[in-house]
């Protein structure tokens, strides 16, 4: 027994000591070195590693954005896979630092467990994906029906709440992950899938034959996808969000990612101000003056982003609809640059 | 007290002392982070509105309900699948491990087969491969196999439900009437004819019910399942719906714990001494007698107890339901643990279950040993 006491006495202290410090996100980024992002298990245009295992995306640009504007390199990110059920408790823990991964943008996410969504970078929604043999033209007249849907996602409770605004019920056989839901479907078990509208698409080419499968008409629910940090830490909030709006008004104001360099000579004030050739836009935010610059030069503008992963660019050739900026009748309208 | 004692009992007081002070630090801990992180460690979520639906429930339930209910639901789907996956694979392993010591050699090597392959597969690749193999050659509702009232296609095996009118209680007080006389007839016979007990028990048992069932006129309906497209173009409407799920999970669990319980049968039978069955053929009892009453009552000491683990790893493997879409109790926790957040809370609450069940199953199955003497201590 004694030989134990000296192992047993350091567990015991070691146990003791091991209150996480929550500390601040930015310096704990740059200590480590890399940005730990969490993303999709596999989620095609927004989170999906391609034949060199090289992580592409919509999600996965955002990531390698705030990687370029601490560290001025989008590789420096450690990713991390996460699953549905597990995506909040990897943020919450710090095992990530920010959590870009269509995630909906509730009240009970946020408030109820210490979350804050920096903003919206995709405005989507639930849809159902139906066998085109069936002729239906409209989710009315869905009722009765069996329905596959993935575990723990809005698109459960939203199915439940259009069942019973319509007065009809139907059958919800869910499963834990994407994969498994649309396998199911396709093999008969369920008649509709449902999902939010972006991934329908993409899993829509997951079944045998894609073009046997339609697309219903209706949006049932409002779907608003951001990144997502954890409360308690401002600064870090901020950075996120910035980043966000930089974006975004990089797009507004024509810079992209080839004509950045020039742009820094513009006479526009606005365009001046956003690349850091006067003014202090990004003061507070711990980062130097040129991170705009940085951020355009790795990933783009957001309308070099989506066009690369969902729009024109990719396979997916989804339009940019309420995703386009305000002057085009979207709903994108980040705060000027001031 | 000597100084040996001495020793024992300060070693005893510290090691609680140090297990009780690891407990008590990583509790205060976790819930010292979880407050500073603003993430609330209450169990009053278990009171809101759930908002999702269940595709499988023995008690009510409705989008509308608490999540506490839906839990109470993945826990009866969790006892449900447990029980019967439990009696199957008992069957099975007895069979299984009897066939496997037979002298009868395509027997013997067949069972063997059926053990070392199901053994060594993982449990979740079985269950998958049940769920496709079942799912697949079932045709869908619109031409569901249908025989005697009852419909099979691949949404489930739809029985005739039961609909219940005003005189049912009656013809449920009658049922219990004649069992409560069956009751006292088997006494009667027993102590005062010496006649055999059961068919007048049968009849005792039969014909109060069928009498009260014609006499209040009928009060109990069948609800025969219909594949009506006007009504539902979709699914078949009526009746008592068993989802495949069930039967993958349940075929899956019982022949995986089975092909173990087949191991651990064959070795309680083989650890009876030879000389037993010798002495057995020596008295002129069969083999079916020998096994029966010589055998088994001796291999049972042996078989007992990791029978009994068995039946305790059934229950949780029953959590991989998750994977084909059927709600049970971990899968339950899961959607709220997703919904709510409070991942603490949901997942105490589940292993608390888990243990629950498995202590329980313990207990129960420790009395029935003690009560045939199968226990080793005596």
């Amino acid at each position: 027994m004694t030989r134990f006491l000296p192992a047993l006495s350091g567990l015991i202290l070691a146990c003791l000591l091991n209150v996480a410090a929550r500390g601040d996100t930015l310096d704990g980024v740059r200590q480590r070195g890399a940005l730990a992002c969490g993303v999709s298990t596999g989620l095609a245009g927004f989170g999906l590693p391609d034949d060199r295992g090289v992580w592409r995306g919509f999600d996965i640009d955002y990531c390698r954005a705030v990687a370029a504007a601490i560290f001025d390199d989008p590789q420096k990110i450690k990713f991390t896979p996460l699953s549905g059920k597990d995506r909040f408790t990897a943020l919450q823990s710090g095992e990530v630092d920010l959590l870009s991964r269509n995630t909906t943008w509730t009240q009970s996410r946020e408030a109820g467990q210490g979350l804050l969504f920096v903003g919206i970078n995709y405005f989507d929604g639930q849809g159902f994906l139906v066998r085109k043999s069936l002729g239906l033209d409209s989710a009315i007249k869905l009722s009765g029906a069996s329905i596959c849907v993935q575990q723990g996602t809005t698109s459960e409770l939203n199915l439940a709440d259009y069942f019973r605004t319509h007065g009809s019920k139907a059958e919800t056989v869910v499963f834990a992950t994407a994969d498994d839901a649309i396998k199911a479907y396709d093999s008969g078990r369920c008649d509709v899938y449902t999902t939010d509208g972006s991934a329908l698409y993409t899993q829509r080419m997951k079944t045998a034959h894609p073009d046997d499968h339609v697309v219903l008409p209706e949006t049932i629910s409002k779907e608003p996808f951001g990144p997502v940090v954890r409360q308690g830490d401002d600064r870090w909030f901020n950075l996120v969000k910035w980043i966000h709006f930089a974006l975004l008004d990089a797009e507004e104001l024509g810079v992209t990612s080839a004509n950045v360099e020039e742009m820094r000579k513009s006479d526009n004030p606005e365009i001046r101000r956003l690349l850091g050739a006067e003014g202090d836009f990004g003061a507070g935010l711990g980062l130097t003056p040129d991170w705009v610059v940085r951020v355009v030069k790795a990933v783009g503008n957001y309308g070099e982003i989506f066009e690369r992963n969902l729009g024109g660019q990719s396979p997916l050739k989804i339009p940019r609809g309420l995703n386009a900026q305000w002057r085009q009748g979207g709903l994108h309208y980040a705060p000027p640059v001031r | 007290m000597t100084a040996t004692h001495l020793r024992r009992w300060a070693i005893q007081a510290v090691l609680l002392l140090a297990v009780g002070g690891m407990l008590f630090a990583a509790f205060a801990n976790a819930r010292a982070n979880l407050a500073a992180r603003g993430i609330s460690t209450s169990f009053d979520f278990l009171n809101q509105t759930a908002g999702f639906g269940l595709n499988q429930s023995f008690i009510p339930y409705s989008p509308l309900s608490s999540y506490g209910r839906a839990l109470l639901v993945g826990l009866a789907n969790t006892l449900v699948v447990s029980l019967l996956a439990g009696v199957f694979a008992t069957i099975i392993g007895f069979a299984a491990g009897f066939a496997r010591l037979s002298r009868n050699w395509a027997l013997a090597r067949l069972a063997g087969l059926y053990v070392e392959t199901v053994r060594n597969i993982p449990l979740l690749l079985q269950l998958l491969f049940w769920y496709v193999a079942i799912l697949s050659p079932l045709p869908g509702p619109t031409d569901s196999l249908h025989f005697a009232g009852v419909l099979l296609n691949n949404r489930g095996l739809i029985l005739p439900g039961l609909v219940f009118s005003p005189g049912a209680a009656w013809v449920a007080g009658a049922a219990e009437a004649g069992v409560i006389l069956a009751f006292f007839w088997r006494r009667f016979a027993r102590k005062k004819l010496g006649a055999p007990v059961w068919p007048v028990a049968v009849l005792l048992l039969a014909i109060p019910p069928l009498i009260a069932f014609f006499a209040f006129g009928r009060p109990i309906g069948l609800d025969l399942p219909v594949f009506e497209p006007r009504v539902n173009r979709f699914n078949v409407e009526g009746g008592l719906r068993v989802p495949p799920e069930i039967f993958a999970l349940v075929l899956a669990l019982s022949l995986y714990t089975g092909s173990y319980i087949a191991e651990i049968v064959r070795a309680g039978v083989q650890s009876v001494a030879r000389g037993q069955s010798e002495a057995a053929a020596a008295l002129g009892l069969n083999d079916v007698q020998t096994r029966k009453w010589v055998i088994v009552p001796q291999a049972m000491r042996i078989i007992m107890p990791p029978l009994i683990s068995q039946y305790l790893a059934l229950t949780k493997n029953s959590s991989l339901a998750a994977f084909v879409g059927f709600a049970d109790l971990m899968q339950v926790s899961g959607t709220i643990l997703n919904q709510t957040g409070a991942a603490v809370q949901v997942i105490g609450l589940a292993m608390a279950i888990y243990l629950v069940l498995s202590v329980a199953t313990l207990l129960v199955l420790r009395l029935y040993e003690r009560r045939f003497s199968w226990s080793a201590a005596r």
